[in-house]
């Protein structure tokens, strides 16, 4: 109750802009917080970002003084197929993940909190312990699982009479077994998101809609879904971070430095991981990193934007 | 001969200690420790004498992987200089660390540590690692060339590290499996002769040789043998300054792993998956590849059932004449500029892989040092379980001998097995030409060479 | 999928119930089984030996079963010859030390950003946001300089300070901030006197503790689980947290992992988060809403 007043309020507020400007007398509490916040930023974010920015128009095997190259390197990086790939494999997992997390949490998000559904707290447990497993086991498990030759699917194919699928060898198997790995590892954090979206849902609009003889599927479509879609835009931003650093196939594919079969599954994190620290080429990958960077922010913007001009949602 | 060798290296080992203490003294030993052992023994007492009263002392860091060969050498040391502090750090991505701690100038790194070839030309002669030409030119007859050849970086005309594992390979393969198909494996034979038998293995079967789907690490491993088994130099000149990748040699070696994946008797599997052991346990992997190193991996993994069966055979030959062999790994013990304790290194470092106690604790590991007094000495006693009775070790250290010394990995070979990796799978799977597939992998290495030199 | 669909939550006790409990149960091991088998294939390799995980047949329960991987990370009885509760605590310390003091940063700079103007305010407040999309691969080199200037290698120090004010916190606990925190709130603590950091700490710090809960545990589990940074940090092997341990039976990368112990050592590491999660269960999913939405 009182968080929704509260919010009620806000929004009134928020048209209010000079009800906020009446700090004169603290500055010095105002330094004393702000300068350990300018000083950790700058050191240790804007110092090592400009550095990275300095790379990337430099060639440097991580020896030596880098050397100017200009626009040299972005020039290089589109020409190159395994950083194309890269980019295009993450493309196409950011198409398929994304929005599959997104509606999964959703979906998720609404059993679990189902008044009835038994063993509510162990599954949202459950539900979550991926997220806290690190990748490389959770790689080493699914590369158990999905073996071609003693691997639990294959086996349930069996079962059902279906021939055995070599998921790690081809690029459309490897890629589906990234996608798998990769949902199963952060669809417990989205859903735990939008479970919490869900609960602040006022319980006065669906009574008053039970009322007015709306069905539980109009209720989702009148109320839920539109009620809830800030929700969604935070999971799908944060799922969108999630698949920029994609770092899994490295540990799924260590023989290929994560590339995967015909580089099926190389993403632009781990390109610019190998490019790194594999390769010395340190500026490459530092012009991988600013392309994403740059990229990544613009697609969240778009994404808030989005949401934002749809539900009239201020950020 | 070998205890002889042991009693004069540690004189002079301790002479060497004596020599950090008092400068003039140590230039003595150094000359002292120039000449080859064997000559070295009759004077080395004399010079040595007062510096056996002070015990070693110090301490070395040393980054790696845990179960790291070094760790046995550790122990030896340790056994031997039981003032010494020599701590190991084990850590999986301890390469990853390591380079970032060159790319800082050196700042945090490891007084010791275990480095690929290629990266000794890279970091080699820009003040990042110590130079040990004063250890290894008087020793430096009694490695193999090839190995040596790797510690040396050309453009500083220096040393700067201690050959490590002789990495030699062959062809590890079942007789029992392979008569009943009519296949023998020669120890001298042409690739043409090599390539009938696969197709023959293919008829049966059975499967020879691994090429996982992509190529990968595995298909620039192949070429890399090849091409120096060609008698080209590699990627690159030996001083990275012109592309020779390719070039005929470069080519042959394209077409010929080409031809080999083509006879259809290649396994789809990466290097020590479950289902590579399983092929292997299973009878299904009749032959393959293998480094020297490569067989105590064998060992641990394989059915007991299956230890014994297994016979090494060298490369079939490129060329007549040509080199039966070709190096797999095969790292360089180096030390880094920034050490505290540099003469400790150098002792440390001439220990472990030219001295016969440290020669032993990394051979208990699996590895093979390049040091030829061990090779022809202790080395030649061992017996692999693997192997049966088959005298491996009489073939290792042949075919060390007959490593090419023409063929070379400068600086510009780690980012190039990258693209080899990818690059290869093409001209294997027929898309492009060997001519065409290879000139763009050139265009390609040339495009990069000048951020390697 | 039109299952979860039909069945909005908050007016099941007004409407009629359409599922059955047996169809729910189907549900709810229906969700459980594709989360629960991998963790399930985890314990069993957990008890398992090496050689009988490398066998090609599909493990469904440990077959020997043996405790020879506990026992050795129990009492580090393997290379690293350290116990894995060593690490486990180590981890503990880095994910704490990270956490509480970014809390109490966070959330001021947080209340500053949500109700306070100043000059620069939007500047660092997108400052902060941005931060977010620094991809860090390419920022490792000059992160391990400073740190190694600094001379914090192997302290704790580079996995706490530089992590005192991550944008997601700070963009999270501004929103949380601005909807559970009504201006009239802060307007009489002014008339009262009170200053800057008295409000924060007796207005705004008791009402934002379910999201402090929240971004607290979202960033222990990360603290929990960060390997790259703690790799190039630390040298002893006595400062180790439980990342660097396990991955260490990875062994080099031509080796075979040692499953056993790995699975092992995952799962014990992984018990405290657990128990964290389960104390904390209602805090986080009901402050995970206000701050995320508004």
């Amino acid at each position: 109750m009182t968080a929704r007043s509260a919010l009620r309020l806000r929004r009134i507020t928020a048209r209010e802009p000079a009800r906020s400007s009446r700090l004169a007398v603290q500055r010095g509490a105002l330094l004393a917080v702000l300068l350990p916040f300018v000083a950790i930023v700058t050191l240790f974010q804007l110092v090592p970002f400009l550095w990275s920015l300095y790379l990337s128009v430099h060639r440097w095997a991580g020896v030596g003084t880098p050397r100017w190259v200009g626009l040299g390197n972005f020039t290089r990086i589109v020409q190159d197929a395994t950083i194309q790939a890269a980019f295009a494999n993450t493309v196409l997992f950011i198409l398929i993940m994304v929005p599959t997390l997104t509606a999964l949490s959703l979906a998720l998000a609404l059993l679990l909190n189902h008044a009835l559904l038994p063993l509510r707290g162990i599954l949202r447990v459950l539900v979550f312990l991926p997220y806290i497993t690190p990748a490389i086991v959770a790689a080493i498990i699914f590369s158990i699982v999905f073996n071609e030759r003693f691997g639990h699917m294959n086996a349930m194919l069996q079962l059902v009479g279906l021939s055995p699928v070599a998921w790690l060898k081809t690029q459309t198997g490897a890629r589906i077994v990234v996608a798998l790995t990769g949902i199963w590892q952060v669809l417990g954090y989205t859903t735990l998101i939008t479970l919490g979206g869900l609960q602040t849902l006022p319980h006065e609009l669906y009574e008053a809609a039970t009322i007015d003889g709306a069905d539980a599927w109009q209720r989702f479509w009148a109320i839920t879904l539109p009620l809830l879609s800030p929700t969604l835009a935070v999971v799908s931003v944060i799922a969108l971070l999630f698949v920029l650093n994609l770092f899994l196939p490295y540990f799924l594919f260590p023989a290929t430095n994560g590339y995967g079969p015909e580089r099926g599954t190389v993403t632009v994190s781990v390109v610019q991981y190998v490019y790194a620290f594999t390769n010395r080429r340190y500026g490459e990958a530092a012009a991988v990193g600013c392309l994403v960077g740059i990229v990544g922010f613009l697609i969240a913007l778009l994404q808030i934007r989005v949401w934002r001009l749809s539900r009239g949602w201020s950020i | 001969m070998s205890g002889q060798d042991r009693e004069g290296l540690r004189i002079t080992r301790r002479a060497f200690l004596a020599g950090s203490l008092v400068s003039l003294l140590l230039a003595s030993c150094r000359r002292e420790a120039a000449t080859p052992p064997q000559q070295a023994t009759p004077t080395v007492p004399a010079v040595g004498t007062p510096a056996v009263q002070v015990p070693l002392t110090g301490t070395l860091t040393f980054w790696g992987h845990p179960d790291h060969p070094l760790e046995r050498i550790r122990d030896a040391f340790l056994q031997e200089y039981p003032n010494v502090t020599l701590n190991w750090v084990l850590t999986n991505d301890y390469y990853t660390k390591f380079q970032t701690a060159m790319a800082a100038g050196g700042e945090g790194a490891p007084d010791l540590f275990w480095l690929e070839a290629s990266d000794v030309q890279l970091y080699g002669g820009r003040g990042l690692l110590l130079d040990v030409t004063d250890l290894i030119e008087p020793i430096k007859d009694q490695f193999i060339p090839a190995k040596l050849a790797e510690a040396y970086v050309p453009k500083a005309s220096r040393y700067y590290g201690i050959p490590g594992d002789l990495s030699v390979s062959g062809i590890y393969y079942r007789p029992d499996l392979l008569e009943p198909l009519g296949v023998t494996i020669k120890d001298d034979m042409m690739y043409e002769e090599f390539l009938a038998a696969l197709r023959e293995i293919a008829a049966a079967g059975k499967k020879a040789v691994l090429y996982p789907a992509g190529g990968g690490g595995v298909a620039a491993a192949y070429w890399s043998w090849f091409v120096a088994q060609y008698g080209g130099s590699g990627v690159a000149t030996c001083d990275g300054s012109e592309i020779t990748v390719d070039d005929e040699a470069g080519i042959a070696a394209a077409r010929l792993l080409r031809d080999i994946v083509a006879t259809g008797a290649t396994l789809n599997a990466d290097f020590w998956t479950p289902e590579y052991w399983d092929a292997l346990n299973s009878e299904l992997l009749v032959l393959d590849f293998a480094a020297a190193w490569a067989r105590g991996f064998w060992e641990s993994n394989l059915d007991a059932s299956q230890l014994g069966k297994w016979r090494v055979a060298p490369l079939p030959r490129a060329v007549p004449g040509g080199p039966r062999t070709g190096v797999w790994g095969g790292a360089t013990l180096v030390a880094t500029a920034k050490t505290q304790n540099p003469e400790l290194a150098k002792q440390f470092m001439k220990f472990a892989f030219a001295s016969e106690p440290g020669c032993q604790a990394a051979a208990d590991w699996g590895i093979i040092p390049s040091w030829i007094p061990y090779l022809e000495g202790f080395f030649q006693q061992l017996k692999f379980k693997l192997f049966g009775d088959q005298p491996a070790a009489k073939l290792w250290l042949e075919l060390g001998r007959e490593l090419s010394t023409t063929y070379c990995r400068p600086a510009i070979y780690t980012p190039a097995l990258d693209i080899l990796g990818t690059d290869l799978d093409p001209i294997v799977q027929g898309r492009v030409t060997p001519e065409e597939g290879m000139k763009a992998i050139g265009d390609k290495l040339r495009d990069i060479a000048p951020d390697y030199q | 999928m039109t299952l979860p669909r039909s069945r909005t939550t908050h007016s099941i006790r007004r409407s009629p119930v359409h599922l059955t409990s047996a169809g729910l149960l189907l549900i709810a091991v229906a969700i459980a089984l594709p989360f629960a088998f991998p963790y399930y294939s985890m314990l069993v390799l957990s008890f398992m030996p090496r050689s009988a995980i490398m066998q090609p047949v599909l493990h469904l329960w440990p077959a020997p079963w043996i405790w020879e991987n506990y026992r050795r990370i129990f009492f580090g009885e393997w290379v690293l010859s350290v116990s894995i509760f060593r690490a486990v605590f180590n981890s503990f310390v880095l994910a704490t030390g990270q956490t509480i003091p970014m809390l109490l940063l966070c959330s001021l700079l947080a209340f500053l950003f949500a109700k306070w103007d100043f000059p620069g305010r939007s500047i660092l407040f997108g400052l902060s946001l941005a931060t977010m999309f620094i991809p860090y691969q390419a920022t490792l080199v000059a992160f391990y300089l400073l740190v190694s200037r600094l001379g914090w290698l192997d302290t704790f120090l580079p996995l706490w300070i530089p992590w005192w004010v991550p944008g997601f916190a700070i963009f999270f606990l501004r929103q949380y901030i601005r909807a559970a925190i009504p201006d009239d709130l802060i307007d009489s603590g002014l008339i009262d006197g009170a200053g800057l950091l008295r409000q924060y700490w007796s207005v705004v710090l008791p009402l934002i503790v379910p999201g402090l809960v929240v971004v607290g545990v979202l960033n222990f589990v990360n603290a929990w689980n960060d390997y790259i940074y703690s790799n190039l940090v630390f040298s002893n092997v006595r400062l180790y947290p439980s990342t660097l341990y396990l991955y260490s039976f990875q062994g080099s990368r031509i080796a075979v992992p040692e499953y056993g112990m790995m699975t092992a050592a995952s799962i014990l590491a992984s018990l405290p988060i657990i128990t964290i999660f389960l104390v904390f269960q209602r805090q986080i999913i009901s402050g995970l809403t206000r701050g995320a939405i508004r």
